[in-house]
């Protein structure tokens, strides 16, 4: 039995010769789209943890590394005059200070400024001191926040302080060292723990010199806040130079 | 629709409802006031868990179409 063959599909040569044209493959359309939506999916995908991974960790890394050279070469020589007196700080971002944790690093140091606006306290600077809680070295609660990650972290190590610890806190005229008391996760509402007398510190006492350090934890998660609570232990004349456990050099 | 159409328009539902649900990557950075701790983290999970919802389907639909 002959096969019925489509007319169109049948070309006619002057000579006789007929050329019946084979039947082009079936378009497979549903298949290509789904490749290629799969594969859109897979290079969006790539760029967005690209990117994540950029924020995440080489950008962090390199805003430590300009955060740390910057509070480094900061207030020495002419620059001096740029290291406001805590007393004279009325203004966001205005620097008045320098603080070290030998825990996060024997090298590891970032500005103090006023306000804890991302930009450009927390993100360029550092470290935000809470506006209306008390200056260094001040009876109440001198409390400061900075970035725990992305941004250059600057609390990143937050969670490794532990009793012994110190803080030092250098100003244009005295260095305030702080020892560590104790750790507490709480809410980011809990703002109690920013006053002049934070109850939840245990044996927080009216006429206290403390120090609270805030961010922000689970690590990239941030739903609530880590806050450090240190007290004065001792202060230093700048004039006398820096505390020697630090190693500074007499810078 | 085929088969791989309807594959296609779900992916694109749920790659852009997981967009929506989930929070911004950047939270905005405002002036801590009295009922909030100062915001000092960058939350990248959303971002992740976006794109690893993406690989994953991007991967299964590749599967999926060199298979049949």
């Amino acid at each position: 039995m002959q096969k019925s063959t489509n007319p169109s599909d049948v070309t006619e040569l002057p000579d006789g010769t007929r050329i019946i044209w084979a039947p082009l493959p079936k378009k497979r359309t549903g298949r290509q789209a789904l490749l290629a939506v799969g594969e859109t999916a897979i290079t969006l995908g790539l760029i967005l943890a690209l990117f994540v991974g950029y924020k995440a960790f080489l950008q962090d890394s390199l805003v430590a590394d300009t955060q740390n050279q910057k509070a480094q070469g900061f207030g020495g020589g002419a620059d001096q005059h740029k290291l406001r007196f805590p007393s004279q700080v009325h203004k966001q971002a205005q620097i008045f200070g320098r603080m070290y944790v030998p825990r996060f690093g024997s090298k590891w140091t970032r500005l103090i400024a006023e306000g804890t606006r991302w930009h450009p306290v927390l993100n360029e600077i550092g470290i935000g001191h809470y506006v209306g809680t008390s200056m260094p070295g001040e009876v109440g609660n001198f409390a400061v926040a900075a970035h725990r990650g992305g941004f250059g972290g600057a609390f990143k190590e937050i969670h490794r302080l532990v009793a012994g610890d110190k803080v030092y806190v250098e100003t244009r005229n005295y260095w305030y060292v702080y020892k560590y008391l104790q750790t507490k996760i709480v809410d980011p509402t809990d703002t109690s723990v920013i006053d002049r007398v934070p109850l939840e510190l245990t044996g927080s006492v009216s006429g206290g010199k403390y120090m609270t350090m805030t961010s922000c934890t689970p690590i990239f998660v941030n739903t609530h806040r880590i806050v450090v609570w240190l007290e004065l232990d001792q202060v230093i004349k700048a004039s006398d130079g820096p505390p020697r456990e630090l190693n500074l050099g007499g810078n | 629709m085929t088969k791989a159409q309807v594959l296609a328009n779900l992916s694109s539902v749920l790659i852009l409802g997981t967009a929506l649900v989930m929070p911004p990557v950047v939270a905005n950075a405002s002036e801590p006031t009295e009922k909030t701790l100062a915001d000092t983290g960058v939350t990248s999970w959303p971002l992740s868990l976006i794109a690893f919802v993406l690989l994953a389907l991007g991967f299964g639909f590749v599967r999926f179409a060199k298979k049949y």
